[in-house]
């Protein structure tokens, strides 16, 4: 990244003195530079631009009324009304909007934070302990990373259903503590970058196992965890479908569940898509702002165990 | 920078900590269709805003009976597995809002309560005929209806007026006509646009024509989707989408953006569509006030009033309610009971199937519909006087039906196929789901 200069001017290099030949040389060698810069910087444009215009979009579109959003430009603006849709979001149905902000947070964070644990728990046991019958967890996990949450939503409601925890933050809670995909990741990071003789050493010193996972694998393992940390918290904070069918009740919902009950509904005659879309534009900007503060370890975590050892 | 995995360790599980203690507190209750202390609990699901207040009413005339109304997500493949799988688990609300199309649907998965035994019949004088026979199957009956959804024509008058029409299209042959001269207009304007995923929208047309796609012969279920009176109607659009009259743009499809906004900039000139999209033309085209207005659904045979419905629901009784007998007078209640129809056709928006209730939606003029005469038309009495046609049923299996057609529709559209030709193939589609569900089905033509 360091050495491709983003200005092509400067790049041109200056040497008025060189016979032709040479300077046909090196304007070749420039020119294949210069187009294999280009069509990465092209193709980097378009995909940012290509990312960000449905972002972009969903700010636009927050500040306006009902009857700009579909008669004006998307994506520019026309009356101003930001302002308003955001005052009118947080006093709709007394203000449940903002419930549903803090309900999202909480599935989120707590869901994040706990099954990235377990996940980090799991994995670091598949990877660094021999026990019978391994070979069929660590496939059994696999598995399950496999099976799409969405078919999973109704039996976990049955269950979640018999054992009287249905309508309840548990109902939520619970299945998003556990994360096949998280052990899975888990399980290679901790394979990658936890030496066993480390491991060895502190045993040695008299450390115990608990005491070995706590403080000498998980400071190495802190980059990865976050890298699943945030894949779970934005999982959580997108699952629409199982919210939908274990809460049946409002003050329960997260934002997009919520959001969904303000959707058009035919027999009635009250549209309010200007406070669904303020609403998901407020509701994206947790998430960005994550991205933007955990990137570093994020990155670090994605290269994590890419590396021969 | 070392110490920050750490410090962010330490973050984070301070969060969880406080997290936890917050929604531990937060925790505890629920349970529904239980009672206590004499009282009846009852729980209500509906997708209509305004339910509480209406429940508030029953819960102040009705000391011995709680009625808890909790609005759901509307959306297609969201109420309705989350009702059936609330069902399943024995979760269920005790009374619940179901459209007319999934009452079969509801019925065969033995959901729903036959009402009659808890005096249905005491009250069938005060609804509309039509929306009862869609609750009526095999003698049982399954809800009360709410709303009805009879289908008309909105047309925005000053463009008609600019293609040189001066009055509505009366029958069908008159709008095809029309439709030519709208799109001499411009090349990107059209009478309506024709979405193949649109089934609701087009079974309503076959009920209109005649068409019964769905009946019962005893046990068994009559498929008839390829009858004379189906492919008359298929033949009818398949003319307009040959000639290119009707905008088959996908993008432009009903509820698109695309269609918002040719709405709004008058290149679709007209909308067929049931009753509650006058709130639909009023929400996304603004900038027309004035300029619409509603006609009758253009007709099959010059002089009659007929119209099938899209859309339109009632109010049932699930199975497996602890309190039947109070979830059947709740439901009675709710629909017959003056303060609360006024609710749902002052705030809710209905057009209610409460025929008393209906007279009195009947009286105000609608300024937004000023495109045929000054002042704007009472948009409920056009759809009122039309006649609702008796005779259409829904299938048991709604969202099977709903792919097979749209999904024919498409390809159709897409290979420029005619929609006549995909009609026996609908047919054999659904009997074969249905009788691999275990659910006799013959073909009807």
């Amino acid at each position: 990244m360091a050495t491709m200069p983003l200005d092509i001017e400067e790049a041109v290099p200056e040497q008025p003195e060189q016979s032709n030949g040479e300077r046909r040389q090196v304007l070749i060698g420039y020119k294949a530079w210069a187009a294999k810069n280009i069509i990465g910087l092209v193709f980097l444009v378009t995909t940012t631009v290509y990312l960000l215009t449905p972002l972009y979009w969903l700010f636009i579109a927050s500040t306006k009324d009902n009857t700009d959003l579909f008669a004006s430009n998307g994506l520019w603006f026309a009356h101003f009304n930001l302002f308003q849709n955001l005052s009118e979001l947080f006093t709709h149905q007394d203000g449940i909007y903002g419930r549903w902000l803090l309900n999202t947070i909480l599935y989120a964070v707590v869901g994040g934070a706990i099954g990235t644990l377990i996940s980090v728990l799991g994995g670091y046991a598949l990877a660094k302990y021999r026990f019978p019958g391994k070979g069929l967890i660590v496939g059994l996990v696999l598995g399950g990373a496999l099976v799409p949450p969405t078919t999973l939503a109704i039996p976990i409601y049955l269950l979640e259903s018999k054992y009287g925890f249905a309508n309840t933050y548990w109902a939520v809670l619970l299945p998003a503590f556990l994360s096949p995909f998280g052990v899975f990741l888990s399980r290679i990071y901790a394979t990658a970058s936890v030496p066993d003789d480390l491991i060895a050493a502190a045993r040695v010193d008299g450390a115990s196992e608990f005491r070995i996972f706590w403080s000498v694998a998980m400071p190495i393992l802190m980059p990865g965890m976050i890298t699943i940390f945030l894949f779970q918290f934005v999982a959580i904070w997108n699952n629409f479908f199982l919210p939908l069918i274990v809460l049946s009740d409002p003050t329960l919902y997260p934002v997009n569940l919520g959001l969904a009950t303000w959707n058009f509904d035919p027999a009635s005659h009250e549209l309010l898509y200007n406070l669904i879309v303020t609403g998901s534009f407020l509701a994206v900007l947790p998430v960005v702002l994550l991205f933007l503060f955990l990137q570093r370890y994020w990155r670090a975590g994605l290269t994590f165990g890419s590396v021969t050892g | 920078m070392q110490h920050t995995p750490r410090r962010t360790i330490a973050s984070i599980g301070s969060v969880v900590v406080v997290a936890l203690s917050l929604f531990l507190a937060a925790c505890g209750g629920g349970g529904s269709g239980s009672s206590s202390g004499g009282v009846v609990n009852l729980t209500f699901w509906s997708f209509n805003q305004q339910i509480t207040e209406q429940a508030d009413k029953f819960n102040a005339t009705h000391p011995n009976i709680h009625v808890t109304a909790i609005k759901q997500p509307s959306g297609f493949g969201q109420y309705y597995p989350k009702v059936l799988a609330a069902i399943k688990a024995g979760d269920a609300p005790d009374v619940a809002l179901i459209e007319y199309q999934y009452v079969p649907t509801f019925v065969s998965k033995g959901a729903l309560v036959d009402l009659t035994p808890y005096g249905a019949n005491d009250v069938k004088s005060q609804f509309d005929p039509g929306a009862w026979a869609l609750e009526s199957i095999n003698g049982a009956f399954y809800g009360y209806p709410q709303d009805t959804g009879p289908e008309g024509l909105f047309y925005n008058a000053a463009i008609f007026k600019k293609a040189g029409i001066t009055s509505p299209p009366k029958t069908w042959d008159e709008y095809a006509a029309d439709a030519k001269k709208i799109h001499a207009l411009g090349k990107n304007v059209y009478i309506s646009a024709f979405s193949a995923t649109n089934t609701g929208w087009y079974q309503a047309l076959n009920w209109q024509a005649g068409a019964n796609w769905f009946s019962t012969n005893g046990n068994s279920w009559v498929i008839d989707v390829n009858s004379a009176k189906s492919q008359q109607v298929a033949a009818f659009w398949d003319n307009l989408i040959s000639q290119g009259l009707v905008d088959t743009n996908s993008a432009d499809g009903d509820f698109q953006p695309g269609w918002n906004n040719a709405l709004d900039h008058g290149t679709i000139a007209s909308w067929i569509s049931a009753v509650w999209g006058q709130g639909v033309i009023k929400g996304n085209a603004a900038d027309t006030k004035g300029q619409w207005a509603v006609a009758p659904l253009p007709q099959w045979t010059a002089g009659n009033k007929d119209t099938g419905a899209w859309g339109g629901s009632g109010i049932s009784v699930i199975t497996g309610t602890k309190h039947p007998k109070e979830a059947a007078e709740f439901a009675q209640w709710y629909l017959t009971n003056p303060d609360s129809l006024k609710i749902g056709v002052n705030e809710i928006g209905w057009y209610p199937s409460n025929l008393q209730a209906r007279q009195t939606a009947l009286t105000t003029p609608d300024p937004f519909f000023a495109g045929s005469q000054s002042g704007g038309q009472i948009v409920d009495q056009v759809f009122a006087n039309e006649n609702l046609l008796s005779g259409w049923a829904f299938p048991p299996d709604l969202d099977a039906v709903t792919n097979f057609q749209g999904n024919d529709f498409n390809t159709a559209i897409t290979n420029h196929l005619s929609l006549a030709s995909q009609l026996p193939a609908i047919q054999n589609q659904i009997i074969n789901d249905l009788t691999s569900q275990g659910i006799s089905a013959t073909a009807g033509s």
